[in-house]
């Protein structure tokens, strides 16, 4: 009795912040058992930037460069999260043919971002291959957002009311091209890994996320989809212009590690899906025949097609110096590639924001981790983990 | 037993599977770019070192607004000190900016009125020193003809 | 050799004892020197192919197509500071790498590369070999202990789980070749794959006769196995790099680590050897006789330059083998997931022993029959 309690069975293993595979610096102190965990405590804020704090000191127009830095990944989606929530209190009208080019440009950030995810948790997992077939595709994406925007990472592309440029010449038929390209390569990550079948006994029933936990954690986005809960701000459209496109939600049932990857492969082929549909149907076509189209009306009609409101880039175009909403409040959603982004902006009527708040993803999903990883093995560490697709500058801000 | 024997055949058919994609891999071309002595041709839009245009006189566009100041997310990075010349024309005395901290968001170049701050398709900046990355006049200061060439490549992709 | 080796002391005048001391050595220089050249040439193959399979274009700085970075990267490590942190075990901290090192440098000396180049033939080589690679797990574990960190620990403690489960598979599909051969030295089990299924043209080549054939589902295991004793993907379980940092390695630098990177290297080569030696005619070419001897023998008629003609050949087929298992083994690594520790384990013990027990089996049944002239 008393030799039991003078030897130590358990060891405490700190995982990170600087570990091969914790996508950042997330440290996890966790109690090994032998190799199977017993407890774990995330600790976070090792990429804290002030996110929040830096927005009251600044203006409108100067914090929005900064918001494409809140997660990295999926720049466009928080770009968009801030604008709604501005828009919204400051009343401004966005064109349709705007809210088409911010809806390609999200809807090919999800798949650069599920890109990155597929090729990060195979690499979790030991295969090292599919990361680099992965960032092939992921380049090209890049290269159509540097073409668009100017930079390959913080965009900066979205406006008050609208988005800053229009298209390029040729952009379109580019991004047509790719989408066209795109399923061939899917089908090839998927003739590796799907059906492999290390990959299957290595996720399949590892981490089952059930919907009672998720929905009390707060997880979303593809998360909590794989675990069989409809939960896609998309369909019902709070946002932007998706009633018009046709899409599913893929949904899965199990809600284990091997379903949320089978959900984020689904969720690519459905995204170049409403990306071919949304360049079909935006208004004032091709950016080359609007401007045509543009010299040629001069009608000065509102619902003219091709000079009307629909067919601009920004509504009323607001001043970057002095631009100051009425006082108030408003919270936007989107949803993201890990899961709903919203944003609560608090206005008091002066050039600077009172008060940003960002409500993440990903902090939901790290916090669920301890739960889905007790008494496992510490190699199941990586595919739960990594399924759940954290990425830490999310989680801290 | 009957589904352990499945189970092997159908994991050596997927393995092979597998490995037969990886291996049409091996006859693609790579995907690589050896970067120093090949670079990648980046189109107008690419969002550079920030650089001053001049008119034909060789005289900056600048009017000294301060708008560029007011929308720089990064506080002071843009230093501008300006001082009244002959007919009221401002004269600009120090033009500084901080590449170091720049975050090349690219809000000084839009809300720029004369379009007298633009940015170019210089990326590689490295140096040795956080004061060499402070840029003065001189350093940002870019030719009338080349200014020219930038901004009409700029008028013609908008 | 002996022979002409003392001449040549007796011609430069220098006395007998010299040669007659130095002559044990130079089978040992000669093995070193291949062990360095082979682990050196590997490397850049390894990081070549995965760059091929990856879309990438691999090292291609120093030297043409990067022939010399494998060099360049053996003296960086060499001139790197042997870092050794606080508590850790220095005496078993500095012995670890050796004790993975050594025993491979010996087995390298057990293989027979062609007919003469061996440079121990032993009665009981094979059985020799298997006790040395067996060893090399005391040194990862000992490594891991005297690391005095716990990622090493869990590695080396993995590592001694895996050795224990994969050595017993390993080792009875090997015991399938002993009885088919019916002799335990490597040499002869060569020999043993010659000559063919019958005396007609074609059937006569070697390659019918390899012990590959009656022994298949053995070569399955041991090729399994084998990936598995030289810790790759997907059984890298002691360094997995995602998991566990570097493993038992993880605290190791300069000298050191380029010891354990050697072990794991030559590892890989020795044991590809020797899955040559015991399943694909060794250094017996595929084809009936030897080519040189049908190419050259009209023109070249001194038997000893023929001789050498055919060593070269033996050589050359040896190597072409291995590498064609060892590109296999990265092309492996390229594609598959990492296998978890008890996933690992109920593979080898419910799956390949099973397997390697049949496999014995249907040998000694098949051996059996033969010898006893029923087929």
């Amino acid at each position: 009795m008393v030799l039991e309690n003078t030897i130590q069975k358990e060891m405490i293993i700190n995982v990170g912040p600087q570990h091969p595979s914790t996508h950042g610096v997330l440290r996890l102190i966790m109690t090994l058992e032998g190799e199977v965990i017993k407890d774990t405590k995330p600790v976070i804020g090792y990429l804290h930037r002030g996110k929040e704090k830096l927005a009251e000191s600044r203006t409108y127009f100067q914090y929005l460069p900064m918001v494409d830095r809140v997660d990295y990944l999926s720049s466009f989606f928080c770009a968009a999260a801030y604008c709604y929530a501005v828009e919204s209190i400051a009343g401004l009208k966005v064109p349709k043919r705007a809210e088409y080019i911010r809806l390609i440009t999200m809807e090919f950030n999800r798949i650069s971002s599920h890109l990155l995810w597929v090729a990060s948790f195979l690499l979790d997992l030991g295969a090292t291959s599919p990361l680099f077939y992965a960032f092939r595709e992921r380049e090209e994406i890049v290269n159509l957002f540097e073409q668009l925007t100017g930079q390959r990472m913080m965009y900066n592309f979205y406006t008050f009311g609208g988005v800053k440029q229009d298209f390029p010449e040729g952009w379109l038929t580019k991004a047509l091209d790719l989408c066209k390209k795109m399923p061939k390569m899917f089908d090839e990550y998927e003739a590796i890994i799907t059906k492999n079948p290390i990959f299957i006994e290595r996720t399949k029933n590892i981490g089952v996320l059930t919907p009672e936990l998720g929905i009390d954690y707060g997880i979303t986005g593809a998360n909590i989809r794989a675990s069989g809960v409809n939960l896609d701000l998309r369909k019902p459209c709070s946002y932007s212009v998706y009633d018009e496109i046709n899409f599913n939600v893929h949904l899965a049932e199990n809600g284990d590690s091997y379903d949320r990857y089978l959900v984020r492969i689904a969720e690519m082929r459905e995204s170049v899906k409403i990306i071919e549909h949304a360049i079909k149907q935006i208004p004032g076509g091709t950016p080359e025949k609007l401007k045509m189209k543009k010299v040629n009306c001069n009608c000065g009609n509102e619902n003219c097609g091709y000079c009307g409101f629909d067919s601009q880039l920004t509504g009323k175009k607001a001043n970057m110096v002095v631009f100051k909403p009425p006082a108030g409040e408003a919270i936007s959603m989107v949803e993201a590639p890990r899961g709903i982004i919203s944003c609560y902006v608090i206005s008091d009527g002066t050039t600077k924001p009172y008060r940003v708040k960002w409500r993440t993803p990903s902090f939901s999903s790290v916090q669920v981790l301890p739960e889905l990883i007790k008494n496992r093995n510490y190699s199941d560490l990586m595919p739960i983990f990594g399924s759940l697709d954290v990425v830490l500058p999310e989680v801290d801000r | 037993m009957k589904k352990l024997i499945n189970k092997t055949f159908s994991g050596i058919i997927e393995i092979a599977r597998g490995m037969f994609t990886i291996g049409k891999h091996a006859f693609r071309p790579a995907i690589t770019l050896e970067y120093p002595e090949k670079k990648q041709v980046f189109n107008s839009r690419i969002r550079g070192r920030l650089a001053l245009t001049t008119n034909k006189d060789g005289e900056l566009n600048c009017i000294g607004c301060m708008s560029c100041t007011k929308v720089c997310p990064c506080g002071d990075l843009i230093q501008i000190e300006t001082s009244k010349g002959e007919n009221n024309k401002p004269v600009i005395n120090k033009f500084t900016i901080d590449i170091g901290r720049c975050i090349f968001c690219g809000n000084c170049t839009q809300v720029c009125p004369k379009d007298a701050i633009i940015m170019t398709e210089e990326y590689e900046l490295a140096d040795y020193s956080r004061e060499s990355l402070v840029f003065d006049i001189d350093k940002l200061k870019i030719s009338p003809e080349k200014s020219d060439q930038r901004l009409k490549q700029r008028e013609r992709d908008n | 050799m002996h022979e002409l080796y003392m001449e040549l002391f007796n011609k430069l005048g220098i006395p007998e004892i010299f040669g007659e001391i130095t002559w044990p050595i130079i089978p040992f220089v000669c093995v070193a020197a291949l062990l360095i050249i082979v682990v050196l040439f590997l490397v850049l193959m390894e990081r070549k192919v995965l760059a091929w399979l990856t879309i990438r274009k691999g090292p291609n700085r120093v030297g043409p197509f990067g022939f010399f970075q494998t060099i360049a990267d053996a003296i960086k490590l060499l001139i790197k500071e042997d870092i050794m942190s606080k508590d850790t075990n220095k005496i078993l901290f500095t012995l670890a790498p050796m004790i993975v090192f050594a025993p491979i440098m010996v087995i390298y000396g057990l293989m027979p590369f062609t007919e003469k180049f061996v440079a121990i033939n032993l009665a009981a080589g094979l059985f020799l070999v298997f006790a040395l690679s067996s060893l090399t797990t005391v040194g990862i574990v000992l490594a891991g202990w005297a690391s005095n960190n716990k990622y090493s620990l869990l590695g080396g403690m993995r590592s001694a789980a895996q050795a224990i489960s994969y050595e017993i598979p390993l080792i009875i599909s090997v015991l399938s070749i002993a009885v088919i051969s019916e002799t335990l030295n490597l040499s002869d089990i060569v020999d043993a794959q010659s000559g063919g299924i019958s005396y007609n043209i074609l059937l006569n080549w070697n390659i019918f006769s390899w012990n590959i054939w009656p022994a298949f589902i053995g070569f399955i295991v041991f090729f399994i196995c084998s990936i598995a004793e030289v810790n790759r993907i997907p059984f890298d379980l002691p360094e997995a790099e995602s998991e566990l940092v570097s493993g038992y390695n993880t605290e190791y630098s300069g000298m050191k680590f380029a010891l354990f990177f050697l072990a794991e290297y030559s590892a890989l080569f020795i044991i590809s050897v020797l899955m040559v030696t015991l399943f694909m005619g060794g250094y017996l070419s595929p084809f009936n006789g030897y080519l040189s001897n049908i190419l050259f023998q009209n023109i070249i008629h001194n038997q000893i330059i023929l001789n050498i003609f055919v060593h070269f050949e033996q050589a050359f087929w040896l190597l072409a083998k291995t590498y064609f298992v060892i590109l296999i083994i990265m092309w492996i690594r390229a594609t598959l997931p990492r296998l978890r520790a008890d996933q690992l384990m109920t593979f080898s013990w419910k799956f390949l022993l099973p397997l390697s027990l049949l496999n014995l089996t249907i040998v000694a049944i098949v051996k059996y029959l033969l010898n006893t002239g029923n087929i």
